[in-house]
Order: structure tokens, then C-alpha cells, then sequence
């Protein structure tokens, strides 16, 4: 053993000893081995008499009291993060040895280290129907060498970790149908449906417990009629104890669909997906529109007929099976689970920032309307180009220097072509990125060509010392300018113009590891922070206020009521993100639930991808702002995801609190 | 089609006015005068200047282009003598803050249409359509028969919510292409309904059975009013009409709401009843359980 192994060991990281276990080995082998430690000796979380292991937050504190050091002793500094990433906190390894850290801080030049993150899943399917047993074999039967031996190596360490939790699981207070069922799944193929989500739970939480994957199908094949729904809640309140992800539901639905809409009730997480068809039964229409009506913005609504048409036309060669797939990773990213490395939150391009920088420079010098706009589709095509290049170069980057134990084991291709999932190995490789503040630059456009252009009621300079100004009356006079989301055709034909070549042009750009570009229309939460640094827009936006959630209109634009809204949303051009377009709705609480289902199913035949829906009053929202403990289980939908409105921050806050709700 | 119609406004996704998702086309111009009406700005057929004082920066812009000199801006502030103004709507156009803004436009069918369509799809998913309301669409006959034909060619679900005070003629012209009809059915006392709205009730009942009559689908909307018609035998009238009539399928009961009054306002007019509050429901609740129990058909209370 070499000394920087025994120095990490000694302060209690052996999973940062399993990085310098090989120094001159290949990235797998590295990787792999340092997975294998952790899965060694990670804590086994688990609560008495739960009928799934793991049980509670496993994202933290994960190893076992350290014999030398007290302090930070059961917080891992170099841990997984999500399980094909792994995660220094180096004040907490400075604290423990600052030698140690230092040794770390060397080897980890080596490798290629980002806080960006992307999700995904395993294919969980897969591995339920053939066991860890079968992947075993799978890749015995593959060419010797560093990758297949990295890959076994991983697999004796999920084995040790198994092996522990059989060990200990029967003095920690677990049932005994746990314990049988732990001997069966995940290494042999599952036979009942307890079996499967033990199963399942147990490689979540692998996986740091990023997505599910379309959780009814999935477990479809071993369901015989039981009630699952404590199952289900139980794993989905290790999701929402993790503060992770998502679940899909349908379009094949079954009664575990029904059953998972009903077991999340009142979670701020799993976030749930449910992919509507023109057939989705009318229970589950009343059982969505139910939950949605409670409040918590759960689930979000997919448009199946649209979005299967767009993969067809994006990934030609994608059969119809893997197409089914289908599940928003995080957020809402596209992915097909088990089969696709996607990326997330690769980049952002502000758009409205770069209109900001070109309308003070270029405003003055254009002779028409037309001029400005044309220059500034170029300009944005430029920055386009830039934005893809760089993700390109960091694809390639992370594939050089990053290893994806986990994913790379449970992800179609990988064991088959002998690739590593950052490498190229899974079956679908592109990149899903959003850009932000497209509604706020279509406003200002428009104010631009009332006011300077068509009306004429400024020069060019006046409107910009104004605007500058924020000048009170002028602000006013921009908020009677023509809008996105009103359903009005010439502003939607410019907001459809500008939306169309943008999104197109992500076409055109190589990834050399993948099929290419997706965009996304969401922002996660970061519409707020991204509107600080902005000055004043004339979308009639202050310095540094948020900008516009995703393809939502700008707060009080939307004046002619939810139908208009989505007529725009509409025509926004959709056909082209393939990340994924999120619209945004907040409503009151007295919908009526047909209503409700209208709204979708209309915004869906004129060709909307996606609908999240919270319904809240405003009254509510503007009291958990002053007393958040009163409120501490109101949910919001922000951005591509739920949350509790009390975990957000101010700004955040008084976003939401800002948003056109529609009575 | 070119028939042209004086609009107040057009509302898209009103979920009151019929089933389903609905845009109602708000007509101007009524032949009665309700002291409570919601909408004081339809009455007038006229094109009307509303001012909304809130919105009012001050700028003076509407006082270097009116004619009149209507407008006057000083150190306490804008005011707006009504006497002189010609209704030229230049302080309209002049006006950047929406302080001024025009109750009344006109509008040919086809581009009324136009406007309607765009929520189409929505009419579909829930079954829903266009309803004519007012002011009082019957009061420009050829517009709505116009409009609602044109919405029938469509394909579209035809409402029209009517007072019912009009010819008789009108009403069955309107029948051909009318899916369903609201119609209000005020105070059932004749004195106080033409104290209250300036008419006798005794046509809109005539008209009211000739509808029922040839079997045209009808809703009886019935405005309470505290202090006007919450009495017994106005109960009692519509359980009558109920009653009476297999072709009334439900009673709607809408409680007052004061959002008449800031209108009056806007529109320089002294209310004509002064009551800011919003009805206290509970009575009506109880009243409508009294009343279901005499009449064989749903009776809601809208708004609720
Ligand atoms: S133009 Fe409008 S804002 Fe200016 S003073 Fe007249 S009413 Fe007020
Ligand atoms: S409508 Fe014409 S006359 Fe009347 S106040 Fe305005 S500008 Fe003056």
C-alpha cells in the first residue's frame, strides 16, 4: 500500500485512497477502484422497521465514525455526488488532514473536475429483469482489459456493500420479507413486485438517487394486483429526503400509474412526469387534475403525440422502443433512461444580456427596424456558434479526463461497445442546455419597434436615456407596448420568427461524441439570479429583476387570460427544443377540474410540448413570504421543477409571488 | 361577412357564461337601466370616454389635443369636464398611460370572428363556445344574428345572454342560431323592476314563455340585490317560471358584486347604487337550498 493510500485511509477517506490505489492507472481502473472503497465502507442508512434499504438521506455523512478524527469524522469529503460524478468538499478534508488535502489537490489535476452536473438514470428495467448477476456475465464475456476488469472491480464493491447490509439489516430492526427479498434482488433477477422496488430502491440509492425512469413501466412486469403505495411512498420519500429528482409516469398506464399519483401526494418531490396521450384514461385525467388543484404543481403534463414526433425527426435511427423511454432528467432534460448521457446544464446563453450590450451599441446607428433585428440574430448566431464549440470542447474534455462508474456499468451500450458513458459509450450522446430570457428580448423587441420604428415617439437616444433613466413615466408607457402572450399575431409572428432561427440553429452544430444539440426552454430557478447584472430592458424589466421563466410571458403581460397565454406558448417555436419547452401556469385553486383538463388538452393539440401548472392564491403566497413556518408545505413550481416555497430565497419568492396567476 | 357591430369588449376563457371554455363578445347599448348593472359602460350604444384616474401621470398630453378643452391639468391634479367633449377620442390616442381609453368600437362580423377563433381549440377540449352578452345583444339584431350564424357556420357552440326585452320577432330570429339561451330574470314585482331597470317585466315574461315555448334551451340568470329583490316573492317567481316552463334547465343565481361602481366612476356617472360591499353568500346558500327543493331542476350560485 502506498503512503498517500495509508494517509487518506488514516483520516477516514477511503474512497479518496481508492484514487491513489493505482497512480499510473487508466481512468476506469482509477475510478472504479475509488467507487469500490466507498461502497466498501459507506454508512449503511437505514430506519427500523422500513420495508426499503436504504432508508433516509444517504447523500451526506455516509461513512462509518472514522477511529481518528472526531470532528467532521461522519462527513466524506470525497464522496459521489450523483453516483457519475464524485465530489471534493475540501474544507471538510482541509479540516480533517490539511497533508491529505494537499495530496488530493495533486491527483485531482489530473482529472478533470466540474461542478456542472447532468442527470440521467440507470436502466433500472434492465437490471430488475436480469440481475447484477447477468451484467456480471455480460461483461465476462467481453475482451479482457483495464475497462471489463475496472467494470468487475465496481461490481465487488456493490457486493461488499450488499453483503454488509445482509449482514447488519436484521440488528438495525429490518423485516425479515427485507431481508429475503435483498438476497434475491439486485443481483438476481426480481420475482415479485416487493422484490422489484427493493430492488430499485436499492440501485436509487446507488445513483444517489438521480431519476427513476418511468417508474409504472418498470415495475409493470412484476405487479400482480398488490397495493404498492406504501412502497412507493417510502422510496419517494427517500427522493424527497435527498432533494432529488423525478418520476415518469405513463403513456402506457396501469394502476401503478394510479398508484404513484396518489402515494406522492403532499411531496415537494419526486417531481412527476406524466406523458399524456389522447387516450389517457379519464381516472387518471381526475386523479392529475386532483392533485394538481391541491396545489404543489404535481404532475407536470407531456404532450406524448408531439414529442415522440420530434425524436423520430431528431435521432432518425432511435427505434420506437427506445423512443418509449422517454423521462425528464432533474429539471425536465430529455433523456431515455438507461440509454442516454445528456448533459443538463452544460451552458446558458443570457439572451437578454446580449440584447442589452447590442441594443446600446447598435440602436442608434440603425436606419430601420429591420436592420436592428437582422443584426441581432447574427450577433446571437455568433454566440450560438461560440456556446456549441465550447460544449464540444468540454464533452471532449470530460471524456478525457472523467470516468462514470455506475452509468457507464447500467447504461446501454456501454459493456457492449467497451466504452465508458462520458467516452461515447451510451446508446444516445448529445448535449441539453437551456437559454434564458428569450420572452423578455421578444417584449423589448416589440417596445423597440412601436416606440423608435412605427410610432416614432423617440429617437433612438431618447428611448435609451430613458430606459437608462427608468425613467417612472416611460417605464409605464413600455407596459402598454404590444406583448408575447396575448395570443396577438404580429407580436407572436416576431416572437415565432426570433424563436424559429434561434432553435434551428442548433441544428448546425457537431458534437464529436454525439448526435448534437439539444436546447431547453427552462431555467431551473436561475431566471432570478440570471435577470441580476441586466439593467433595464424595455420590456419595461428593472435593473437586475428577474427575467422570464422559461417560455412563460413576462410577469403582467399576460393580460388576456390563460387561453391567450398558451396560444402564444404556442407558437413560440417549439418544434426544435428538444431539451425540453416548459411553460409555466399559475392558477387559482377554484378551477374547475374539466376546465383544468381543457386547458391541457388544448394547449397540447395546438402542438404545446409541456405544462406545469401550480395552483396557489396569492393571498397564501404573500403570507408564507412573511410568516414562511406557517406555510412550510406549500409547494410552488418554478422554473422546470417543485419546491417548497419556504427553501426558496427572497427573490425567488417574490418571483413567483410576481407571476400572472390566471383566475 | 362586413355587417358591422358596436363591441364593448371581448373576453376569452370565461368560464360563466355557458358550459365550457368560453370568450363572450360584450355588445354596447341596452334599453334598460339596472341600478346595480355590473357593466354601466355597455349601456350607452355610444362610443364613451372612460377615465381611469389611477393611471394618470399628468402629463398634459390630453390637454394639447382636445378640442373643448376638456382636460385640465393643474397643481391638484387632472380633471375632466365632460359638458363640451365631442367624443373625438384624440385624448384617447394622445394618452400613454391607459388613463383614457374609449368604451365602444366598431367591428364587422368577419373580424369579430377572427378574434373568436383563436380560442378554438379550447372550445373543443371542453365543449365550449362563444356567448353574445352585453349591454344587450338583442339591441343590434342584424349584428348578432350576423355574428351567430357566422359562429354556427364555424362549427362553434352559440350562447347569448339577453335581457329578454326586445320583439318577440327578434328572439325567434335569434332561435335559428342559438344554442342556448341565458336569460336574466330581475325582480319578479313589477313596480320595483321598473323602478330598478326603467322597464316593465311584462315583455321579457312574454318573451320568456315564447321562448320556452318553441323549445329553445334556457338558463335563468337571476341577479340578487340586497335591498331590491331578496324578497320572498321574487323566490317564489322564479320557482313560478321554473315551474312553468320544461325548457328552463337550470337557475343561476349570481350574488351582487360592486364592481359596477368603479366603472360609474370611470365613466364621470354618480352610481345609481351606492353599495360597495360583496354579498354575504351564506343567505343566498340557504336560499338556494330552499330553492331546490321546490323546483326539479339545478340551481347554482355563480361565482362560488
Ligand atoms: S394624457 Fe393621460 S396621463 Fe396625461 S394627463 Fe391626460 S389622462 Fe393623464
Ligand atoms: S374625447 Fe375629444 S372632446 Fe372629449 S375630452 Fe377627449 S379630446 Fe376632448
Amino acid at each position: 500500500m502506498n503512503e498517500q493510500v495509508k494517509l487518506m485511509l488514516s483520516v477516514g477517506e477511503p474512497m479518496a485512497a481508492g484514487f491513489l490505489e493505482y497512480p499510473d492507472g487508466s481512468l476506469p481502473r482509477t475510478y472504479c477502484r475509488a467507487y469500490r472503497r466507498y461502497y466498501e465502507n459507506c454508512r449503511l442508512v437505514y430506519r427500523a422497521g422500513s420495508p426499503l434499504f436504504p432508508t433516509g438521506n444517504t447523500s451526506v455523512g455516509t461513512y462509518p465514525r472514522s477511529r481518528t478524527l472526531d470532528t467532521l469524522s461522519q462527513n466524506p469529503c470525497v464522496a459521489p455526488h450523483y453516483a457519475h460524478q464524485y465530489a471534493v468538499y475540501w474544507e471538510g478534508l482541509e479540516h480533517k488532514s490539511p497533508e491529505a488535502a494537499d495530496v488530493f489537490r495533486e491527483f485531482t489535476k489530473k482529472f478533470y473536475y466540474s461542478g456542472e452536473w447532468h442527470h440521467g438514470t440507470l436502466n433500472h428495467k434492465r437490471i430488475l429483469a436480469e440481475g447484477i448477476d447477468g451484467y456480471e456475465k455480460r461483461l465476462l464475456a467481453q475482451p479482457e482489459g483495464d475497462f471489463r476488469d475496472a467494470l468487475l472491480d465496481l461490481i465487488k464493491g456493490i457486493r461488499a456493500y450488499h453483503a454488509r447490509a445482509l449482514a447488519e439489516l436484521p440488528d438495525m430492526g429490518a423485516p425479515r420479507e427485507l431481508v429475503d427479498a435483498l438476497r434475491i434482488v439486485p443481483f438476481s433477477p426480481a420475482t415479485s413486485a416487493y422484490e422489484a422496488i427493493v430492488g430499485l430502491n436499492f440501485m436509487l440509492s446507488l445513483d444517489c438517487w438521480d431519476n427513476v425512469g418511468r417508474l409504472d413501466s418498470i415495475l409493470a412486469p412484476y405487479h400482480k394486483g398488490e397495493d404498492m403505495r406504501p412502497w412507493l411512498r417510502t422510496m419517494m420519500e427517500n427522493i424527497e429526503e435527498n432533494d432529488t429528482w423525478s418520476i415518469t409516469l405513463g403513456p402506457e398506464y396501469n394502476d401503478l400509474t394510479r398508484q404513484a399519483l396518489e402515494a406522492s401526494v403532499g411531496l415537494a418531490r419526486p417531481l412527476t412526469q406524466l406523458r399524456v396521450t389522447r387516450n389517457m384514461p379519464d381516472d387518471i385525467w381526475e386523479l392529475a387534475a386532483k392533485r394538481i388543484l391541491e396545489g404543489g404543481g404535481q404532475p407536470s403534463f407531456y404532450n406524448e403525440e408531439v414529442i415522440q414526433e420530434r425524436f423520430a425527426k431528431r435521432i432518425p435511427h432511435m427505434t420506437r422502443e427506445d423512443a418509449m423511454e422517454f423521462m425528464g432528467g432533474g429539471c425536465t432534460e430529455t433523456n431515455f433512461a438507461g440509454l442516454s448521457y445528456a448533459g443538463g446544464t452544460d451552458d446558458n446563453i443570457n439572451v437578454l444580456k446580449i440584447f442589452e450590450g447590442y441594443m446600446h451599441e447598435r440602436l442608434p446607428l440603425c436606419a430601420s427596424f429591420e436592420e436592428f433585428y437582422e443584426g441581432f440574430n447574427a450577433l446571437l448566431r455568433e454566440k450560438q456558434n461560440e456556446q456549441m464549440h465550447d460544449i464540444n470542447a468540454y464533452y471532449n474534455e470530460r471524456a478525457e479526463h472523467c470516468f462514470a462508474p455506475l452509468r457507464t456499468l447500467f447504461t446501454d451500450d456501454c459493456i457492449e461497445k467497451g466504452t465508458g458513458f462520458f467516452q461515447g459509450g451510451a446508446r444516445y450522446t448529445y448535449s441539453v442546455h437551456s437559454d434564458s430570457g428569450i420572452p423578455n428580448t421578444i417584449d423589448s423587441l416589440l417596445a423597440i419597434r412601436h416606440l423608435v420604428f412605427e410610432e416614432k415617439r423617440y429617437t433612438p437616444e431618447r428611448f435609451l436615456a430613458l430606459l437608462r433613466g427608468e425613467d417612472a413615466r416611460f417605464f409605464a408607457e413600455l407596459r402598454t407596448c404590444p406583448a408575447y402572450g396575448r395570443g396577438e399575431e404580429r407580436s407572436d409572428a416576431l416572437a415565432q420568427d426570433l424563436t424559429t432561427r434561434f432553435y434551428e440553429h442548433y441544428l448546425t452544430g457537431t458534437l464529436d461524441l454525439g448526435i448534437g444539440f439539444f436546447p431547453t426552454a427552462h431555467q431551473f430557478r436561475r431566471h432570478v439570479g440570471l435577470g441580476k447584472g441586466v439593467g433595464p430592458t424595455p420590456d419595461g424589466r428593472l435593473t437586475d429583476t428577474p427575467e422570464a421563466d422559461s417560455l412563460a410571458a413576462v410577469n403582467g403581460k399576460a393580460t388576456k387570460g390563460p387561453t391567450a397565454m398558451l396560444a402564444s406558448a404556442s407558437r413560440f417555436e417549439q418544434k426544435d427544443i428538444y431539451g425540453m419547452a416548459v411553460t409555466n401556469l399559475s392558477i387559482t385553486r377554484t378551477y374547475d377540474p374539466r376546465i383544468l383538463r381543457a386547458l391541457i388538452e388544448g394547449y397540447f393539440a395546438m402542438g404545446g410540448t409541456q405544462l406545469q401548472i401550480t395552483a396557489v392564491d396569492r393571498d397564501t403566497l404573500l403570507d408564507a413570504r412573511k410568516a414562511p413556518d406557517a406555510h412550510r408545505d406549500l409547494i410552488v413550481r418554478v422554473g422546470g421543477y417543485s419546491e417548497y416555497f419556504h427553501k426558496l430565497s427572497p427573490e425567488i419568492q417574490d418571483a413567483v409571488i410576481a407571476r400572472t396567476l390566471f383566475e | 361577412m362586413k355587417t358591422i357591430g358596436r363591441i364593448l369588449n371581448i373576453q376569452h376563457f370565461c368560464t360563466d357564461d355557458g358550459p365550457g371554455i368560453r370568450t363572450t363578445v360584450f355588445l354596447k347599448g341596452c334599453p334598460l337601466r339596472c341600478a346595480w348593472c355590473h357593466n354601466p359602460e355597455s349601456q350607452c350604444p355610444d362610443k364613451e370616454l372612460l377615465y381611469h384616474a389611477r393611471h394618470c401621470i399628468g402629463c398634459t398630453a390630453c390637454v394639447s389635443v382636445c378640442p373643448t378643452g376638456s382636460h385640465t391639468v393643474n397643481a391638484d391634479g387632472h380633471t375632466l369636464d365632460r359638458t363640451a367633449c365631442v367624443s373625438c377620442m384624440r385624448c384617447v390616442d394622445a394618452c400613454r398611460y391607459e388613463a383614457l381609453e374609449t368604451a365602444g368600437r366598431e367591428m364587422t362580423v368577419d373580424e369579430v370572428l377572427a378574434d373568436l377563433l383563436c380560442d378554438r381549440t379550447f372550445y373543443e377540449t371542453s365543449g365550449g363556445g362563444v356567448t353574445l352578452s352585453g349591454g344587450e345583444p338583442t339591441a343590434q339584431p342584424n349584428f348578432a344574428e350576423a355574428l351567430l350564424r357566422a359562429c354556427r357556420e364555424a362549427g362553434l357552440h352559440t350562447a347569448i345572454e339577453t335581457c329578454a326585452y326586445c320583439s318577440p320577432d327578434v328572439l325567434l330570429r335569434l332561435c335559428s342560431c342559438t344554442d342556448l339561451f341565458l336569460v336574466d330574470w330581475k325582480c319578479e314585482n313589477d313596480a320595483l323592476h321598473s323602478q330598478y331597470t326603467g322597464v316593465s317585466n311584462a315583455l321579457i315574461r312574454k318573451n320568456l314563455a315564447c321562448l320556452c315555448e318553441i323549445g329553445a334551451r334556457v338558463v335563468l340568470r337571476c341577479p340578487l340585490i340586497p335591498g331590491i329583490n331578496l324578497t320572498q316573492e321574487h323566490y317564489d317567481g322564479i320557482a313560478a317560471l321554473a315551474n312553468a316552463y320544461p325548457s328552463i334547465e337550470r337557475i343561476d343565481l349570481e350574488p351582487y358584486h360592486p364592481m359596477g361602481i368603479g366603472k360609474m366612476v370611470s365613466l364621470g356617472r354618480a352610481p345609481t347604487y351606492a353599495n360597495d360591499a360583496f354579498m354575504d353568500t351564506t343567505e343566498v346558500k340557504r336560499n338556494a337550498a330552499a330553492l331546490r327543493t321546490r323546483v326539479k331542476i339545478p340551481v347554482i350560485v355563480s361565482g362560488r
